[in-house]
């Protein structure tokens, strides 16, 4: 009896040590003394990406006419397709139902970009360019003609005609579908001939040519047959769709292409549910490229060689989401929170200084971004002040609701509720399970999220604060605005920038909601993958190019 | 025999229907939409609305409970809100895998038991009886999702010999069979292990030492055979713990079987999907358990007297 008494104590000891050994070396990936961040930095060519980024996109938006038939994606001549990519993704697709226009899920929109094209394509630095079309024209503030390519098949080898990219747009233009937001709401095609047609809007719609980049080509079958979207996704892209099944997506290279045979022969889309088995997949070797990482998961690849950065990110922002219907629909009071909230502080600490801080209601990353005035700046004297004058001079209780939805989310409220309390405003926060925090978010008066450009123009979050959108995610409806956002979307190339900082300076001297900072999505690549680029948009697109050894 | 038999399967169908109706219920009161889960944080409201009418929760809970109970009796377990395609598929995708796992975690799990409690009980003071208590407490105090960890840090991460995660083949199982196997290993050990010294010191055990038989005969044949009774039990209990509760396994092993289907699942608030996998494991779990009380009777003959 004694005997085994001892023999566990010693065993538990053991434990004990080996918890320690585990510690000190399996976590441990660094070699000491060594550090190839910036090495690894500079080798993705992503951090100075931005700048070029908005560029090369008012490149493209300005040219009003633009003839080329070199296409964005078409690949290196080589010797075909070799190779495989797997991405670890935190999330599975949406659904099995591969009908890209009914959502806005991250994987759906990766197998998307690769699977489908779309008339016009962006490049690495946001810039557009040819896509099924070879050659556009924007006619006037509402209409866009467009030549068709010829001789391109769907992957069942169905040719591609005008009639599928009428039926393609049109349906959008109706309105039932998600991605109905990224048009004007009765947008249609006229076919003027098989490989003419004009995109035509009822009202002005000047940032077209985004949008015509972002929509997807379908075959006209599937649309009138909507049950076909269940067999898998079926498109004109570099790749098609072989099947998802258990974890993964599986799309391999579609050697017809018409821009070239991609060089990269298989991709596959994994979801991991477990941060931790995400990270372990990557260093041993199971998955090339985890999308979307962590600080923590950053610091395990850090000076390791194996692998690089990347941080071609869409434009992407973390937000502290109001509801207009409570105290803060007063605007002292919001203005108050700007001021009581270390935004900088918050970022450099528990972001890890990998999210720059903007001074506008657009991420930093946008197109036609600019620092505005006042800045807001850390002050609780003013945000006392602030307060005194509003509405609610002794003082308020906030609801907010926390989850593990945005990065660090718990820690950043915890924040944000003692720095309100500096100022004398109450946070009662509830945490919530994700499910329960992303169905009932506008119930409470404030709470994280995330918002993200789809399709690389700042109409996108612009469009949140208006109608349904606005109405359903931050209950504001303010006639001001409206019209703002409506200008900015009329606006050609020449008045664009004017008018975008128009409705960002409005949103912002309103303070309608806390933009916290930036969220640079940043994506850990095994070095065996070479040539990774992304474009600003979510999807993968630029696969196609990179060349696996 | 045969009374008893129409009376547990009746028992059964009834344990499966309260918890089907259970699940459904309280999956219900949980808060979070199906809905505003599948569509985007900003989708506008009609979106959100289409939604509900395609899963049918814009219908009356009772209307929904009738529905899925029809479809139920008939073999249909509905659509997965969350894939589209029928429950069905989904679950026989994931529960051989769930079910090959389980097999191979039982399998280890009582090889190590049966010899090694075989073996601490016959020789108490011996080097396997020291080895079946380090074993056994590492097992009852490292938590599987802590063991798995390293297990992948270990072989998968240093030393690169198996797959850290996933199903890629036969290796795949290897990690999360042996880290399973190892947090069942502590209770069937101790419960061998007491019946076992308990049937060696009985008396037909001596008169098989007196007929002259070999002591791994009479300890694997005959003291095994009574000794397995209550580990049968725990072997029962088990079961159910494999199926349901490999859940942590494997998220730590990114291993897609039913528990991470289930996972999945739930933070979606796919409610067909959630059903059918309890529905499943539930009735798995129960028909088990029949199976085992029958074998009790098998094995040993004085239940069987009760019984008739």
């Amino acid at each position: 009896m004694a005997n085994s008494i001892i023999l566990e104590a010693l065993t538990y000891s053991m434990l004990t040590y080996s918890i320690l050994y585990a510690k000190l070396h399996l976590f441990e990936t660094t070699k000491p003394n060594e550090d190839h961040m910036g090495h690894t930095h500079s080798d993705a060519q992503g951090t100075n990406s931005f700048g070029t980024s908005r560029r090369g996109f008012l490149a493209g938006a300005t040219g009003l006419a633009f003839y080329s038939t070199l296409p964005l994606r078409a690949a290196a001549q080589g010797s075909g397709p070799t190779g495989s990519v797997v991405y670890g993704n935190a999330e599975p697709p949406t659904s099995n139902y591969w009908d890209p226009a009914a959502g806005f899920g991250l994987v759906d929109e990766q197998v998307a970009s690769l699977v489908h094209d779309s008339l016009l394509a962006f490049d690495a630095d946001g810039g557009i360019g040819p896509g099924l079309a070879t050659q556009w024209d924007v006619t006037s503030d509402r209409t866009v003609r467009l030549t068709l390519r010829e001789g391109v098949s769907f992957h069942d080898g169905t040719p591609l005609t005008a009639q599928d990219v009428k039926a393609s747009i049109d349906r959008l233009g109706e309105g039932e579908l998600a991605q109905s937001m990224v048009v004007t709401p009765g947008i249609s095609v006229s076919i003027l001939s098989p490989t003419e047609i004009e995109v035509a809007s009822p009202e002005a719609f000047g940032v077209i040519l985004s949008s015509l980049a972002f929509i997807k080509i379908l075959p006209k079958a599937n649309i009138d047959n909507p049950d076909n979207f269940g067999n898998g996704a079926m498109g004109t892209g570099p790749y098609r769709f072989v099947g998802f099944e258990g974890n993964d997506v599986v799309l391999e290279a579609n050697e017809q292409y018409w821009g070239g045979a991609p060089n990269v022969e298989s991709v596959t889309f994994r979801y991991i549910e477990d941060a931790q088995a995400r990270i372990n997949a990557l260093l041993s070797g199971q998955v090339d490229i985890l999308t979307r990482v962590s600080p923590e998961d950053l610091a395990r690849v850090k000076g390791n060689d194996d692998f690089y950065i990347n941080t071609d990110t869409p434009p992407s922002q973390i937000v502290a989401i109001y509801q207009h219907n409570g105290p803060l629909g007063d605007l002292k009071v919001r203005q108050a929170l700007a001021h009581a909230i270390d935004r900088e502080g918050i970022a450099a600490s528990i972001m890890q200084g990998a999210n720059p801080v903007g001074f506008s209601s657009l991420p930093t990353t946008a197109a036609y971004y600019e620092e505005l005035e006042p800045r807001f700046e850390f002050n609780l004297e003013r945000a006392r002040e602030l307060l005194a004058e509003s509405s609610y001079p002794d003082g308020v209780t906030l609801r907010m609701s926390t989850s593990t939805l945005v990065p660090n989310q718990l820690e950043i409220d915890q924040i944000i509720a003692a720095s309100l309390q500096a100022i004398g405003i109450n946070v009662e926060v509830e945490r919530l399970e994700v499910g329960a925090f992303r169905t009932s978010y506008n119930t409470y008066d404030i709470n994280l999220n995330t918002l993200a450009i789809f399709n690389n123009d700042p109409d996108f979050v612009l469009g949140l604060y208006v109608g349904g959108a606005g109405e359903a995610i931050f209950h504001y409806n303010d006639p001001k605005y409206v019209e703002l956002h409506a200008a900015q979307r009329a606006a050609t190339a020449e008045n664009r920038q004017e008018a975008v900082t128009a409705a960002a300076q409005y949103l912002w001297d309103n303070q309608v909601t806390l933009y916290l900072s930036d969220e640079i999505w940043q994506f850990i690549v095994n070095r065996r993958i070479e040539g990774f680029r992304r474009a600003p948009v979510l999807g993968e697109n630029l696969i196609a190019q990179a060349q696996v050894n | 025999m045969r009374r008893y038999l129409f009376l547990r399967i009746l028992q059964s169908i009834v344990i499966v229907a309260a918890i089907t109706v259970t699940v459904f219920i309280v999956l219900r009161l949980s808060a979070g939409d199906p809905a505003r889960l599948r569509a985007p944080v900003f989708a506008s409201p009609d979106v959100i609305e289409q939604y509900r009418r395609d899963f049918g929760t814009d219908q009356h809970i009772i209307v929904q409970l009738t529905r899925f109970l029809w479809g139920a009796v008939r073999g249909d377990l509905g659509t997965s809100f969350r894939f589209q395609e029928p429950v069905m598929d989904l679950v026989l995708v994931a529960l051989p895998r769930t079910l090959a796992l389980a097999g191979c975690a039982l399998t280890l799990a009582l090889g190590v038991t049966i010899i090694l409690g075989s073996l601490a009980a016959l020789r108490p003071n011996s080097i396997w009886s020291a080895l079946a208590t380090v074993i056994a407490t590492i097992g009852q105090s490292a938590p599987v999702f802590w063991t798995g960890a390293l297990m992948v840090l270990f072989f998968s991460v240093r030393l690169d010999w198996l797959p850290s995660g996933g199903f890629t083949g036969v290796s795949s199982l290897a990690l999360p069979a042996v880290a399973v196997a190892l947090s069942i290993i502590p209770t069937q050990m101790r419960v061998l292990r007491s019946s076992m010294s308990a049937v060696l010191k009985e008396d037909y055990i001596q008169t098989a030492h007196a007929f002259g038989l070999s002591e791994r005969r009479i300890t694997f044949h005959y003291a095994l055979k009574n000794a397995s009774l209550p580990l049968l039990t725990v072997i029962g209990v088990d079961i159910g713990y494999l199926l349901g509760g490999v859940i942590v396994a494997e998220v730590v092993f990114a291993f897609p079987g039913i528990g991470e289907l289930a996972l999945v699942a739930l933070n979606a608030r796919d409610y067909p999907l959630v059903q059918g996998i309890t529905i499943v494991t539930a009735s798995i779990f129960v028909v088990v358990n029949l199976l085992i009380d029958l074998a009790y009777s098998r094995i040993d003959p004085r239940i069987r007297m009760e019984q008739s």
